[in-house]
């Protein structure tokens, strides 16, 4: 029930931060998908059925609030989730180049999903955006790499910063 | 087989494999129901972005709240020299419109006896541009007002600058989705400006944003014209600036190849306008119409 709850909250703060924040920030200049480094997180901490689960709801949302099908983005996510899920169970990726690969992978992967899919679906579909596909890709591993890490050894640090000081308060009190 | 000490390499739990299956197969009736129906928006989508437009709303007000505490407090300092310059060009904007609004009185007499068509200012309604698309692929924003502001599908969407696009989908009750103009589904009915060229305007992936169709390789089209909502379309009123021709290529087939750069500038939008009234008849047969459609907005 936690993890329900920790991967909603998530999916909802990634697509309110890159939606309605990163907008009203910064334009449009941001290129990163927040929604699908939540996903490829809560699919590399959880297991490849929460990754499943969170690709589903989190497309489902993205496509509702954006102007495409609704279903694409639900479909490449839930395949990228599930994907990243089960690379995550049989091999270790706890380190930070072998986590990056997963968060690149897994960008192509939903974005060769995402453009085949369009290319299915539409007349002209959407061409071939290979050089921001890269991009994205690898601000998705930056970023992915970075909050993973965080969450892991984030509350780690605060303990010990906590202990640190108590001992330290100790330490002059004496 | 391969395996590790947690059992054999890529097997999962059956549950999931049957989840996995379970969803894809969700997905794909979903977008082929889509697909085939073409009838407008799904009960779950418009659910789905009723209730997450909501959220955004929320957000907006709270990031809104920061910045503006910010903008209005703490980076203020040392805007008084600012105001006075801008006291002063609102004394000279004043004499201006003054003489512009003379130089109307007079147009309006020429109208009257030329017995020209009229082209009303339409009825407009402000909103503000909540958030962005959360998807890269597609052109579109979420504004404040719905359909319990009275916004409805299919309504233009203008800023001060030009065409932003229009409504798309069933609105929310108090949010709205607007696809952007330079959405390569989006499409608008244009004329040139200087020798009224018609064709129509759709976004595109290239460099400039727009690209304009259908236009005659005889048509005579030129770098920096200024192109104009058409009024066509049914959609946007006529009259409006879309942007400036950019390049000009003659096509292999009938029609030139031209890039638009528009006016507006889609990654800042802030404050937009939706027409709500009805935008002014086209002209009747036998009445005199002006050759060069009408700007509504001032043109620099």
């Amino acid at each position: 029930m936690t993890r329900l709850v920790f991967a909603a909250l998530a999916i909802v703060g990634a697509l309110m931060l890159q939606t309605v924040v990163g907008y009203q920030l910064f334009g449009r200049v941001i290129a990163m998908d927040l929604v699908l480094v939540v996903v490829v997180g809560t699919a590399i901490f959880f297991g490849p059925t929460a990754g499943l689960v969170s690709g589903t709801v989190a497309g489902l949302c993205q496509d509702a609030l954006s102007g495409g099908v609704l279903g694409v983005a639900g479909l490449a996510k839930t395949l990228a989730g599930f994907v990243a899920g089960v690379v995550a169970t049989q091999f270790i990726v706890s380190s930070v180049i072998p986590r990056a690969v997963v968060f690149v992978a897994m960008t192509w992967l939903h974005g060769v999903c995402f453009l085949g899919l369009y290319a299915m679906i539409e007349r002209h579909g959407m061409g071939r955006p290979w050089r921001h596909l890269l991009i994205q890709s690898l601000l998705n591993a930056f970023v992915g790499v970075v909050a993973t890490r965080m969450i892991e050894r984030g509350p780690e640090w605060w303990r010990r910063r906590q202990y640190t000081r108590r001992a330290e308060g100790r330490r002059l009190a004496r | 087989m391969l395996t590790n000490d947690r059992g054999p390499v890529l097997e999962f739990q059956k549950r999931t494999g049957y989840l996995l299956v379970a969803a894809l197969l969700g997905h794909l009736l979903l977008i082929s129901a889509q697909v085939s129906s073409q009838q407008g928006a799904s009960v779950l989508e418009t659910t789905i972005f009723g209730t997450l437009s909501r959220v955004q709303a929320l957000t907006a007000s709270i990031t809104q709240g920061v910045t503006g505490a910010w903008s209005n407090y703490v980076a203020l300092r040392g805007h008084r020299a600012r105001a006075d310059a801008l006291q002063l060009q609102l004394d000279r904007l004043g004499v201006e419109l003054q003489h512009a609004n003379a130089q109307a009185r007079r147009a309006e007499q020429l109208e009257q006896l030329l017995q020209l068509q009229r082209t009303e200012l339409p009825a407009t309604m402000a909103a503000r541009v909540i958030a962005a698309d959360p998807a890269a692929a597609f052109r579109t924003v979420t504004i404040d007002k719905g359909a319990a502001d009275g916004v409805r599908r299919d309504m233009a969407v203008l800023s001060p600058l030009g065409v932003v696009g229009r409504v798309i989908d069933e609105p929310a009750s108090h949010q709205a989705k607007v696809q952007l103009i330079i959405d390569r589904n989006a499409g608008v009915g244009a004329v040139v400006d200087r020798n009224g060229a018609g064709g129509v305007v759709v976004g595109s992936e290239a460099d400039a944003p727009l690209r304009m169709e259908y236009v005659s390789n005889l048509a005579d089209v030129s770098p920096g014209d200024l192109v104009m909502t058409s009024g066509l379309d049914g959609i946007y009123p006529r009259g409006y600036v879309i942007g400036r021709v950019e390049k000009v290529e003659r096509g292999s087939g009938m029609y030139r190849l031209i890039a638009i750069r528009p006016r507006v500038d889609f990654s800042s939008l802030d404050a937009v306008l939706l027409v709500t009234g009805a935008q002014p008849a086209p002209a009747a047969s036998g009445e005199s119409v002006p050759a060069v459609p009408v700007p509504a907005v001032p043109v620099p």
